[in-house]
Parts: structure tokens; C-alpha cells; sequence
């Protein structure tokens, strides 16, 4: 597959949030745009280091000794284990960034973005290579979904015409089903 | 049979804070999906915990974490690998998703309160139980909503999936024209579920202070 498939599929066609409902509830903890943003580029950064380092202890390791289903236990140990190391270099080198976002870093050990990023990697078909941009362009995806919502959540926080059992959860659930009916006419792409 | 009614009343907290949303909404596209990973939920539930109330003692708070993570993800893992074994008709579809019940809030706040708080083992089994029972009775009733307003039809799976054992039931509901395409897929479902239940007890709310 080359890159710009990879990419538009996680953007759009695919998009993790939309077809597969992954961690839809962590929309509603990312309510401001700079928080969505460090959150999302957080977790671009864990699914690339963690996704090289399972990719690699999966196909070089489990496989060939037989222990191909302990994949998603390896998985989630490999994302605990990283996100912990990077939460560890922002404490160490930004330390401003440590104490604004560190309420957010335990979103991030137990993800299921990540997770279901992880587990799509245990397809031999797939080269070092997807496994590089289907890390990025995955999350992606999530980051552009969160900063959607934080607008639109923003907008109609302004508007009062809005119906009080609508208000909330409900709002933002209808808006993501529009948004998902809407983004499967690019499916074609 | 306190514990009990706590569990299963707080389920509906996948409504009102989006706890376990990922598993309700990957669970809830039909009536033998929601079914499976109700079940699924309530073994993982119970087996998780049980296990991590024997541990419980040796479990420093240093790294409980990641002795939570790895129960919780061994349990996962060895549920979905039965029910691909056992009852593999009823898990098409959410084969995916089965193992995913490990990092489900659901999950991860029940495990955390057998850790953190002592409790009898009877309190933790209905606890579980509870849990089960409250997130069936929220994902079952959506799972046939989704199949029925956005396929119209409403199936339940034979669990073999042996191709000469058909469904143990396969009903046509609404004909394709009535079918309603914001129900195909789970979100516009709980969008308006949610409305449904809110409007009711604002309706409530009214009526009481009319009173």
C-alpha cells in the first residue's frame, strides 16, 4: 500500500473513531484545543515508538516460538511501558509541559487507539514500512476527529438553541454519526 | 445485595460519562453481538476480579498497575480465545473487539476497587454479576434497535458456525424503503437513546415541580 492510501485511510475512510468506535470516550475528557492537541501528538509519539518495538518482538519473537496469541498481552505491556518512558522525558526535559498536561498521561497508558493500532500489525503482510505510517496517520485521524468535536462543542456552548435533553453527550453523538455518514461517501477514495 | 444494585445501576453510567463506550458501541450492532459481549464482559468481570482478589496482598502500590494490565489482559485474551473455540457463530464480527474489554473503563474501575478496598469475596461476585446484568440490560435493547431500525431485520446467531446450522431465528421487521440510515450504525442510535432517556426525566423533572 503506498503512503498516501495509508494516510487518507486513516484520515478518513478508515478513521479509528468513526468505523471502529475506538476510545470514543476520551473525546469528552478533551474539551480544549491545546489539550487535544498534546494528547493527540502524546499519542502519535507512543504508537510509533511502541508500534516499531511490538512490530518487531511480534514477527521476531512470539511468532516464531509459538506464542503468537499472547500478542495483545505483549501489546498492552509494550504501550504501558513506553508511554511511562515518555512521560518520564517530559517530566525530565519540559517540565512546564509535565505540570500543565500530567493529568492526562494515565489516558494514554491505557489506550485502545494504540492498542487497536498495535494488534493490525500482526498481519505478516505488513513491511516495516506501514507499520511507520499507519502509526502516524492512525492517530491522525483521532487528533482531527477531537479538534472537530472541541470546535463544535465550542459553537454550540455559544448557541442557545439548543434542547436540553440534546445538550451534551447526545449532541456530540449525533454530530459524529453525521460526520461518519458524511465521510463514508470518501470512502471511494 | 447492596453491591448488587450499585453494579447495576452504575452501568448506566456508559450513558451519562461514557465509561465502557467503546465496547458498548463495537458490541451493539446487533442482537447476537450485543449478546456476546455482554456475556463476555460479565466472565471477564468475574474472572479478573476473583484472580485479583487472591493476589491482592502481594500487590505493591508501586506496580499494581501493571499487574491490573496483565490480568485484565490475560483474562481478555483467554475469553476470546474460547469463544473462538466454542462459539464461533456468535462471535463474528467482534472477534476484534472481544479482547479490547481489558482496557474498558468498565473493567478497569471494578478491577481497581478490589485492589484498593477490602471487600468479602461475596461483595466482589455480586459486584460482578451486578455488572453484567446492568450492562446487558443496556446494550441488548440497543443492539436490537440498531438491527431492526437500521437492517430491518432482527436475527440471533446459531453459535456454531457451521454453514448447514441456520439462525435460531431470522425475522424481516421493516422493508428496505422504511429502513432509517442514521441507525445503521451505532452512534446515531446512542445519540438519540440518550435524548430519549434525558427527555424523559426532564419530563419528570416538570411534572414534579408542578406538583
Amino acid at each position: 500500500m503506498n503512503i498516501l492510501t495509508i494516510l487518507l485511510a486513516g484520515l478518513i475512510s478508515g478513521n479509528i473513531v468513526l468505523t471502529r468506535f475506538v476510545d470514543i470516550s476520551l473525546l469528552r475528557n478533551l474539551k480544549k484545543l491545546n489539550v487535544a492537541l498534546f494528547v493527540g501528538f502524546m499519542m502519535m509519539d507512543v504508537t510509533l515508538v511502541s508500534g516499531l518495538v511490538f512490530y518487531g518482538f511480534y514477527h521476531l519473537m512470539l511468532v516464531p516460538s509459538g506464542f503468537a496469541y499472547l500478542g495483545f498481552l505483549s501489546a498492552i505491556m509494550i504501550i504501558a511501558g513506553v508511554s511511562q518512558l515518555e512521560a518520564w522525558m517530559i517530566k525530565r526535559f519540559f517540565p512546564n509541559w509535565y505540570e500543565q498536561y500530567s493529568f492526562y498521561f494515565p489516558l494514554i497508558n491505557t489506550n485502545a487507539v494504540i492498542a487497536f493500532v498495535l494488534m493490525t500489525f500482526v498481519n505478516p503482510a505488513i513491511g516495516w514500512w506501514d507499520v511507520l505510517v499507519t502509526s502516524l496517520a492512525v492517530p491522525l485521524g483521532f487528533v482531527m476527529i477531537n479538534v472537530l468535536m472541541v470546535i463544535y462543542q465550542e459553537r454550540l456552548e455559544k448557541t442557545s438553541r439548543i434542547p436540553q435533553p440534546f445538550q451534551g453527550l447526545s449532541i456530540t453523538f449525533i454530530l459524529l454519526a453525521l460526520v461518519a455518514m458524511a465521510l463514508i461517501g470518501l470512502g471511494g477514495l | 445485595m447492596k453491591a448488587f444494585k450499585e453494579a447495576f445501576q452504575q452501568e448506566h453510567l456508559v450513558l451519562s460519562l461514557g465509561l465502557g463506550l467503546f465496547i458498548f458501541l463495537a458490541g451493539s450492532q446487533s442482537l447476537t453481538t450485543a449478546w456476546m459481549m455482554s456475556l463476555a464482559l460479565w466472565i471477564n468481570v468475574l474472572l479478573s476480579t476473583s484472580i485479583l482478589f487472591i493476589i491482592r496482598r502481594y500487590l505493591t502500590e508501586d506496580y499494581k498497575w501493571i499487574f491490573i494490565w496483565l490480568v485484565s489482559g490475560s483474562v481478555a485474551t483467554m475469553v476470546t480465545m474460547l469463544a473462538q473455540a466454542f462459539v464461533p457463530g456468535w462471535v463474528v464480527g467482534i472477534e476484534l473487539y472481544l479482547p479490547f474489554i481489558a482496557l474498558s473503563g468498565v473493567i478497569l474501575a471494578r478491577v481497581e476497587s478490589v485492589v484498593l478496598i477490602e471487600l468479602k469475596y461475596q461483595t466482589i461476585v455480586l459486584n460482578a454479576l451486578g455488572s453484567g446484568l446492568g450492562f446487558a440490560m443496556l446494550i441488548i435493547p440497543m443492539g436490537i434497535m440498531v438491527e431492526v431500525l437500521g437492517q430491518g431485520t432482527l436475527s440471533f446467531a446459531s453459535p456454531m458456525l457451521n454453514g448447514h446450522l441456520s439462525p435460531w431465528f431470522e425475522w424481516t421487521i421493516l422493508p428496505e424503503a422504511y429502513r432509517i440510515p442514521i441507525f445503521e450504525g451505532s452512534l446515531g442510535a446512542i445519540g438519540i437513546l440518550i435524548v430519549a432517556a434525558l427527555w424523559i426525566a426532564l419530563v419528570r423533572q416538570i411534572r414534579g415541580q408542578r406538583l
